[in-house]
């Protein structure tokens, strides 16, 4: 039984008391507005528990409140990153790393997978050097089939690609000078070229298609870095007045019945310099094929190069490379994610290992000298002493490398930006935390 | 007593009505709160937006203001910006023109087909130009066949694709979605005993788009004789179940201007839409870029915030939202969603668009809760290797707005 007295009083009562609760509850039903600067991302704090995945020795220590600190760059590194406007809309992740004190200095979302954009050439490099040593060469080679009869070659020539971006003029100059010195003036059969080191695709996985505009094509066999190599090699060819096919095939070289004649080299120093210096995408992707030709499968796809570097993540930086994906060698894959945190532990372990570090730190740009960083942090107590690889593709800013912290202290690091509307300010924020640093 | 009663009865109310408005959005929030903390954000960003359309009121948001690439939740605003600009009656048009005079069953002119990105084109509309040709009688084309592709660009691809996508070349006239009109058109006249100048005969539409700028003659000498036209509705369902990227792509390029004359670039279906998110949502063109219409470009971002507010408006426009909602994969039913969360209270609640590319999963949409309130939605997670861990993150915390 229902009292029609309390069910009168009961509605209006019941609607005060709804719109009381609701009142109440503002807070948590915040309005839209208020709540849009609260929340910059959901990105992890509390930032070093690294025992779980790593062992003994290569554990990357957790920080310690050492004496000595510029407990000012760790402040400043707080304020810029709750503070920067740009860091609403956009992600970052970041790590310091004392190498001397061997502990972490700061770090700020550090895990998180993003585009390492032409960091990544950093990996790249070690993997190579630590896969193919320092002494590692490239090669171009010269093979002849068939005998040498009145001048004439009774067979084939053969040409083994070996993705030489630097092959130049005296390199093909001595091709010629190899045929002149059999004796050879004519080529009575054919001319092929052997371009098996790698797959027959221009383009690296997970670039975008109009980039074929703006890259150079990925064909092994370049002439100063460029294609045009065969149509080279005959104005060489005719030059000396040695008599060639008109046309040239593609072939592998067979397994016997073949003579070398010659071999151009070039040094991993050579390479890794304007690779890392000037950020040469080409170079990059060159060495990339040189860890999957390794392999030796004809016409291996970027799966062998990326095999080498997840390797080398496991064995070495004693990681999981099933956490982070490489398809290929420079960083403009859409596809390669890596974490800041994976990048320093590679800079640790490269720094540690004089093999790899006597290879790769020469050839990282200079902070306000040379490379990519010629025009960035030109005075202050960062020039000249950051010595780190950049990274740009659209939307992404990053940053990776060694310096030397006002206590005297080796530091490596990595800084991640990620869509960021302005790679300008980015770049700002990035030098500006590097001369907090160092100052 | 009657006065102790009334204030018993008061008190019970406000308990009532206390634990009421506790159990919708605090308790959704506490949940929510609690699936952030999951272990996937150690590596994965993760930016979320709920607002209770119901109450009016926003539930969650975190990180919502960060831009990343939404993938193909994309699909939504696209449809969203076409259905508040083209309406819901919209159709699609490719159309049959002649030029010249009829003589003697001889078409002393050119025939044109004006291509109007239709997906769906197929046998049946072929058959219908070449029926429009026997009704007025013509046996024979003394001109040329011509082929307008002038409705966009002639790049083969979208803008910040990747060259290994797989998708079909993008061109504005289709035969059942591949770039192979031409030929079929020709064909159908063999086939019907039309004669043509063999001689004329080229196999690509995209050949024939780069020699005719302008197939139609501009004084209007050209005659419509058949029209094929496709309700909007009929692309809407097939590209956002389906997430079919040359629907959603062939949506994207209605938008447009007459004063942009021939061959639009990418950018200015993009202006378009910039402009509705700028003035209808407003938000600020600083803060996204679009650069295709399907979500497959790496130039595509969009915040959280955007597409929940672009949901918000959605669902406030009936003209837009009836037409969107319907269109929408359903949980564990069809499209996109049709293996996700079956057997549970999200199963045909949740009607959102997915989106997925390497290392961005993306879900955005409408749900109820289960005190009745309806709730607009998008998360965007972004960093992590394999989309599955993203997914099951998304569908627990769909299933943590819409269980009791």
């Amino acid at each position: 039984m229902t009292d029609p007295i309390q069910d009168r009083f009961y509605s209006p009562l019941r609607l005060i008391f709804l719109s009381l609760c609701a009142l109440l509850l503002m807070p948590s039903l915040a309005i839209e507005g208020s709540t849009q600067s609260a929340v910059v991302a959901v990105q992890v704090r509390d930032t070093v528990t690294y025992a779980a995945d790593t062992t003994g020795t290569d554990t990357v220590a957790q920080a310690s409140p050492e004496i000595g600190w510029p407990q000012s760059f760790i402040d400043e590194v707080r304020y810029q990153v709750s503070h920067a406007d740009f860091l609403k809309s956009s992600q970052v992740g970041m790590l310091f790393y004392d190498l001397t004190a061997d502990s972490v200095l700061y770090g700020y979302g550090e895990h998180q997978l993003m585009r390492p954009a032409s960091v990544l050439k950093t990996l790249t490099a070690s993997a190579a050097l630590s896969q193919l040593g320092g002494s590692y060469q490239y090669q171009t080679c010269l093979y002849i089939k068939g005998e040498v009869a009145d001048s004439v070659l009774q067979g084939d020539v053969y040409i083994v690609a070996g993705f030489d971006p630097r092959f130049g003029s005296d390199d093909m100059q001595a091709f010629v000078q190899a045929l002149k010195d059999q004796g050879i003036y004519r080529i009575a059969g054919q001319v092929y070229t052997d371009v098996s080191i790698k797959d027959t695709t221009t383009l690296g996985n997970g670039w975008l298609w109009h980039w074929a505009n703006d890259e150079i094509p990925l064909t092994p066999l370049l002439y100063n870095g460029h294609e045009g190599f065969m149509q080279k090699f005959y104005e060489y060819l005719d030059e000396e007045g040695i008599l060639h096919p008109a046309t040239f095939a593609r072939a592998m070289l067979p397994s016997g019945g073949t003579r070398l004649l010659v071999s151009r080299t070039h040094s991993i120093d050579q390479i890794l310099m304007r690779m890392l210096k000037e950020s040469d995408n080409l170079y990059a992707e060159s060495l990339f094929c040189q860890l999957g030709a390794q392999d030796h499968t004809p016409y291996a796809d970027f799966t062998h190069g990326q095999r080498y570097i997840k390797r080398f993540i496991h064995d070495n930086l004693r990681l999981d490379p099933n956490d982070y994906e490489v398809t290929d060698g420079c960083g403009l894959s859409t596809y390669d994610l890596l974490s800041p945190y994976l990048i320093v532990r590679m800079l640790r372990y490269v720094h540690s290992n004089p093999n790899l570090y006597l290879h790769l730190y020469p050839s990282l740009p200079v902070a306000g000298q040379d490379g990519t960083l010629r025009n960035r942090m030109k005075s202050g107590t960062a020039f000249t002493n950051v010595h780190a690889k950049t990274g740009s593709v659209r939307r992404v800013v990053t940053l990776a490398g060694y310096c030397q912290a006002a206590n005297g202290h080796e530091v490596c690091f990595a800084i991640f930006h990620q869509n960021v509307n302005s790679s300008r300010q980015a770049r700002n924020f990035d030098d500006h935390l590097l001369q907090v640093l160092t100052r | 007593m009657p006065m102790l009663r009334c204030l018993f009865s008061f008190l019970l109310a406000l308990a009532a009505s206390l634990a009421a408005s506790a159990q919708t959005p605090c308790q959704l929030c506490q949940r929510v709160d609690q699936l952030l903390g999951d272990t996937l954000f150690r590596h994965a960003f993760v930016g979320l937006y709920v607002y209770d359309l119901t109450a009016d009121s926003l539930l969650v948001d975190r990180g919502a203001t960060l831009q990343m690439r939404p993938a193909s939740v994309m699909k939504t605003l696209t449809t969203t910006v076409a259905l508040h600009r083209l309406g819901g009656s919209y159709q699609y048009m490719t159309r049959l023109y002649t030029t010249g005079s009829i003589k003697h069953h001889r078409l002393r002119g050119n025939l044109i087909v004006q291509g109007g990105y239709d997906p769906r084109l197929g046998a049946q509309d072929i058959q219908q130009f070449v029926q429009a040709l026997r009704s007025r009688d013509i046996r024979r084309i003394k001109g040329r066949i011509l082929c307008d592709v002038s409705l966009k660009d002639t790049l083969p691809r979208g803008w910040g694709w990747c060259w290994d996508d797989d998708d079909m070349r993008q061109t504005p006239l289709l035969y059942d979605g591949t770039d192979t009109f031409a030929p079929r058109l020709l064909a159908a006249l063999d086939e019907a005993g039309i004669r043509y100048d063999k001689r004329d005969r080229v196999t690509s539409t995209f050949q024939w788009g780069t020699t005719i700028v302008d197939a139609l003659p501009a004084d209007g000498a050209a005659t419509q004789i058949a029209v094929v036209r496709r309700p909007i509705d009929q692309v809407l369902v097939h590209m956002l179940k389906e997430s079919d990227n040359t629907y959603a792509e062939s949506l994207y390029y209605q938008l447009r201007d007459s004063l942009h004359g021939h061959y639009p670039s990418h950018v200015v279906p993009a202006g378009i839409i910039t402009d509705f998110v700028r003035d209808s949502l407003h938000v600020s063109p600083s803060t996204f870029r679009i650069a295709d219409g399907s979500g497959l470009s790496l130039y595509n971002s969009l915040t959280p915030q955007l597409v929940g507010r672009m949901l918000r408006f959605a669902y406030r426009h009936p003209e837009i939202y009836s037409h969107l909602y319907p269109a929408l994969p359903v949980m564990g039913r069809d499209g996109t969603l049709k293996s996700r969360l079956r057997g549970t209270p999200a199963q045909g609640n949740v009607h959102a668009k997915t989106g997925s590319e390497t290392g961005v999963s993306t879900l955005a949409g409408y749900c109820t809760t289960a005190s009745g309130h309806q709730l607009c939605f998008a998360v965007f997670n972004m960093g992590q290797i394999t989309s599955a861990p993203a997914r099951h993150w998304q569908d627990r915390l769909v299933l943590a707005l819409t269980t009791p």
